[in-house]
């Protein structure tokens, strides 16, 4: 607030007709619509080229499509091949 | 009646619950259970403090690797970077008074904090470079660690080969203040602790600081959990992808330096492998490959266990092929268990 009173009058009066259309001329307008047209699709293409940024650097999970029960299934089968794999390391060592 | 038998479903179902979520836990306890009712003796002070001192110089990689494994990533090129750190390291603090040195104009020995700074150097700039590649390049972290690990490999080679006497041979005989400082010990309440191990409690310490009491921790959790929804709350991705990049980095620099003066012996071959145990002591430990999730003391578990079960083996004599069968197994089960509870969350 403090910093915007500070501003000097000339940038004030820059601004301040730019912001209410209704101070403009026709051709003004039609510009300033323009301009902000070309803002607005500038930003929306920003946006959308961050968003296959972001979707690039996809998890590593994300494209694991099995269901809680093949897991549970894929887990004991894994637990019973470990205690297998020890099972015969440790008999094969000691024979 | 009804109600009875649908509490005791609900509770059979908490039961197999609780089993499923921390089956790698019971079989290892049961494995190590195994082990010292075969073995006895395997449950002695000095095997726990082997134990403890093989798994420091791992927890303080696991530690840096971890921080990537929040972010969603991972590291390939660990290992080769402890091995390029570590024979940098090891060429400088060569004892004086071995002719065969590596760099034979050193005549005085070098203050250790020298090659420390060299090391840390050395892999941080690998790794922030992976950082790079992850955080501006938007590359799989799988891809860009893969390469650096092979440029690492091959620097490592051509360092180490590139000795006066034009050999192959690994870096050895040491100053031995530099291997007094992992192998030297201290008496604690009548036990001689070996220093590695106060060092990976210390990096602990200071890892759980960063990731539980700053904003670069927490911003971390956030990137890892959710990348997106991060960067519209105002987090800087890129800036903390870079951030965790170069403490991993710090955390390899240190853990190279101490891996030298514990193996007493450096060659093209150190490192190899290392990214696999510190990976899977992190999955072990609890940080999921999804991103977001882990903690510090899971780690430490992680890898001290992991560092247990490998220990027993070879305690027992199991053959050594058969450790690397058992250790990809583990590894595939920890991860199968991380699914599952991604798979639950979703």
């Amino acid at each position: 607030m403090t910093k915007d009173l500070q501003r000097p009058n000339d940038e004030l009066t820059e601004t301040v007709p730019n912001e209410d259309p209704a101070a403009l001329t026709l051709e003004e307008r039609e510009a300033l619509l323009v301009k902000k047209e070309a803002d607005l699709s500038k930003k929306e293409s920003e946006i959308e080229a961050s968003k296959v940024n972001l979707r690039f650097r996809y998890k590593l999970y994300d494209r694991v499509n099995v269901s809680v029960k093949t897991m549970n299934i894929v887990i004991i089968v894994l637990v019973i091949v470990l205690v297998l794999l020890v099972a015969y390391g440790i008999y094969d060592a000691r024979n | 009646m009804e109600k009875a038998i649908a509490k005791n479903k609900i509770d059979k179902r908490k039961v197999s619950e609780f089993l499923l979520t921390y089956a790698l836990y019971f079989i290892l306890g049961i494995i190590l259970l195994v082990v010292i009712i075969i073995e006895p003796k395997f449950l002695s002070l000095t095997n726990l403090i082997n134990i403890l001192k093989q798994a420091s110089t791992k927890g303080i990689l696991a530690l840096g690797c971890a921080g990537l494994i929040v972010l969603a990533g991972t590291d390939l090129s660990l290992g080769r970077i402890l091995g390029l750190s570590a024979a940098v390291t090891a060429s400088i603090v060569q004892s004086v008074t071995y002719a065969s040195r590596y760099y034979p104009q050193i005549t005085k020995p070098v203050p250790l904090i020298v090659p420390l700074l060299i090391s840390i150097v050395i892999a941080t700039a690998i790794s922030a470079f992976n950082g790079f590649g992850v955080a501006k390049l938007h590359l799989h972290a799988f891809i860009v660690t893969l390469g650096t690990s092979l440029i690492a490999y091959g620097i490592t080679c051509i360092y180490v080969e590139n000795q006066a006497m034009g050999s192959a041979m690994a870096l050895s005989t040491f100053d031995l203040r530099f291997t007094n400082i992992v192998n030297g010990t201290i008496n604690l309440f009548g036990v001689q602790i070996p220093y590695v191990i106060l060092y990976f409690f210390l990096a602990s310490f200071i890892m759980y600081i960063i990731w539980n009491k700053t904003t670069l921790g927490k911003n971390m959790f956030a990137v890892g959990g959710n990348e997106e929804a991060a960067a519209v709350s105002g987090v800087n991705v890129t800036k903390t992808i870079m951030g965790v990049y170069i403490i991993a980095g710090i955390a390899y620099g240190i853990g190279a330096f101490l891996e030298a003066a514990r193996v007493q012996s450096v060659s093209t071959s150190t490192g190899f492998n290392y990214e696999l145990d510190a990976i899977s002591a992190c999955v072990i430990g609890g940080i999921s490959f999804s991103g977001g999730v882990g903690n510090v003391p899971g780690i430490m578990v992680g890898v001290i266990i992991l560092q247990a079960i490998n220990y027993s083996l070879y305690y027992l004599d199991v053959n050594a092929y058969l450790q690397f069968i058992v250790k990809g197994v583990i590894i595939i089960l920890a991860v199968s268990i991380d699914v599952r509870k991604y798979l639950k969350r979703k």
